[in-house]
C-alpha cells in the first residue's frame, strides 16, 4: 500500500470516528427509558433501621453524603420528573419542602415499632397496602418498581429507593385529593396530616407552603433557612377554637 | 329508672340476633361519587347478610379482627388516615348501620382488646420493648 493508500483509510477512519461521535446522542435516545432512575438505589442491603448505626452501613451510603441542599435538588428534580410521569398538577417545590417537613431528607428513617413509618415521605405500612388496593390510577414508574402491584412488596422494596419513597409520598398525597375532593393542594396537605386537631393540620400545611415561597422570593434558590422554615412556626398560626 | 328504660330498650332493638355468630369480611368495592375503590365490610350469620360502606374517608380497611370477651363479641377495624396514622374501630355486633364503640387514633398498625375492671381497653401502641400499652376505649 502506498502513502497515498494509507492516508485515505486515515482520512475514512476519521470520517467513521466522526459518525460515531454525531450518533452517540441518538444511541442514547435508543437506551432511553421511560422509567423514573434512581441512581441512589441500593441493592442487597438493608438500610432502614431505628437504631440508626455506622455499623448498619447505611450512614455511609453516597445519599447522606450528600448537603441537605443537594439533597433537595435532587428531590426537586425527581419530583417534576414524577409529577410529569403520573400527570399529577402539584408543584415540586412544595412537595420537596414536604419531604424536608417529614422526614429531613433521611431516607433511612423508620421510627421505632410498631409505628413503622419511613423513608422520605414517612409513609407507614397499612397507607401503602390501603394506596395499591384502592387506587385505581397508580402504577409506579421508577425502574425496578413498575411490575409491583401491591403495597406490602414496594414498602419492602423502597427502603433501599430514595426516589420510590418520594413516589409512594406522591401516591398518597394525590389520593388525598382523590378522597377528599380538595380543590388545592394546601387543603390536601391538610388532609395528608391527618389529625384530629384541625389547627395542626393547617400549621403543618402553612409551614411547607412558608418553605416554599421562601424559595421564590430566593429566586428558585433552595437554601438552608428556606428549607429550614418547614421546621419553624408559620407565619399564618391558627387560631385554636376558632377553627 | 333511666337505666331501667335503658336496659328494657337494649333489649327489645328489632332485627339482628345478638345470639348469632357473626363474621365480618372486607372487600375492595366501586363507590358511587367516590373516584376510586372503598372498603365494604359485610357483616354475615346464617342467611342474614349486613354490609357498610364509609361516607367519607377514610376509604380503605387494612385492619380487621373479631374476639369475643365475656359473651361479647367486637369488630375491630383500621383505616389508614393521613399518611402514617390509623383511624382504630372498634364496632358492636352488626346492625343496620356502622355501630361504632369507640374510636383511637394511633400510629400503630394493629389493635387489640380486653376488658379490665368491667371497662373495654384497646392497645393500640407498644413502649420501646414492644410491650403493649392499653387504654381506656374512648367512646366516639
Amino acid at each position: 500500500m502506498d502513502l497515498r493508500g494509507i492516508i485515505s483509510i486515515l482520512i475514512l477512519l476519521s470520517f467513521a470516528h466522526a459518525r460515531a461521535g454525531d450518533s452517540l446522542p441518538g444511541s442514547y435516545v435508543l437506551y432511553q427509558s421511560s422509567s423514573i432512575i434512581d441512581p441512589f438505589r441500593q441493592t442487597g442491603g438493608a438500610c432502614f433501621s431505628h437504631i440508626r448505626k455506622e455499623a448498619d452501613g447505611c450512614t455511609q451510603s453516597d445519599w447522606l453524603k450528600k448537603s441537605l441542599v443537594d439533597r433537595a435538588k435532587f428531590i426537586h428534580d425527581k419530583y417534576a420528573e414524577l409529577t410529569k410521569a403520573h400527570n399529577i398538577p402539584f408543584s415540586p417545590r412544595v412537595l420537596t419542602c414536604k419531604a424536608m417537613r417529614e422526614s429531613t431528607f433521611r431516607s433511612q428513617d423508620q421510627a421505632a415499632p410498631p409505628g413503622t413509618v419511613a423513608g422520605l415521605s414517612q409513609i407507614s405500612s397499612p397507607t401503602a397496602v390501603d394506596i395499591f388496593a384502592r387506587a385505581k390510577w397508580f402504577k409506579p414508574k421508577v425502574e425496578g418498581f413498575e411490575a409491583i402491584t401491591d403495597g406490602t412488596s414496594y414498602y419492602e422494596e423502597m427502603k433501599v429507593s430514595p426516589v420510590a419513597q418520594l413516589e409512594l409520598g406522591l401516591a398518597v398525597l394525590y389520593q388525598k385529593s382523590r378522597d377528599f375532593k380538595t380543590k388545592d393542594i394546601r387543603s390536601t396537605l391538610e388532609k395528608y396530616y391527618g389529625s384530629e386537631d384541625d389547627c395542626a393540620n393547617t400549621e403543618y400545611a402553612e409551614a411547607i407552603f412558608d418553605c416554599a415561597e421562601c424559595m421564590v422570593q430566593n429566586r428558585n434558590r433552595m437554601t438552608l433557612s428556606c428549607l429550614n422554615k418547614t421546621k419553624e412556626k408559620p407565619k399564618v398560626r391558627c387560631k385554636r377554637g376558632s377553627s | 329508672m333511666r337505666s331501667l328504660i335503658f336496659v328494657a330498650f337494649f333489649f327489645t332493638i328489632p332485627g339482628v340476633s345478638f345470639a348469632q355468630n357473626w363474621t365480618m369480611k372486607s372487600a375492595y368495592k366501586e363507590k358511587q361519587g367516590v373516584a376510586d375503590l372503598v372498603s365494604e365490610l359485610t357483616f354475615s350469620a346464617g342467611s342474614q347478610s349486613i354490609t357498610y360502606m364509609p361516607d367519607k374517608p377514610p376509604y380503605g380497611v387494612t385492619f380487621e379482627k373479631q374476639m369475643t370477651l365475656e359473651g361479647q363479641e367486637y369488630f375491630v377495624t383500621g383505616w389508614p388516615q393521613g399518611a402514617s396514622s390509623m383511624v382504630f374501630r372498634v364496632f358492636l355486633p352488626a346492625e343496620k348501620k356502622e355501630k361504632v364503640i369507640c374510636q383511637v387514633t394511633s400510629r400503630a398498625e394493629s389493635a387489640e382488646l380486653r376488658i379490665e375492671k368491667k371497662r373495654l381497653h384497646i392497645s393500640v401502641t407498644a413502649d420501646k420493648r414492644g410491650k403493649p400499652i392499653w387504654v381506656n376505649c374512648p367512646r366516639k
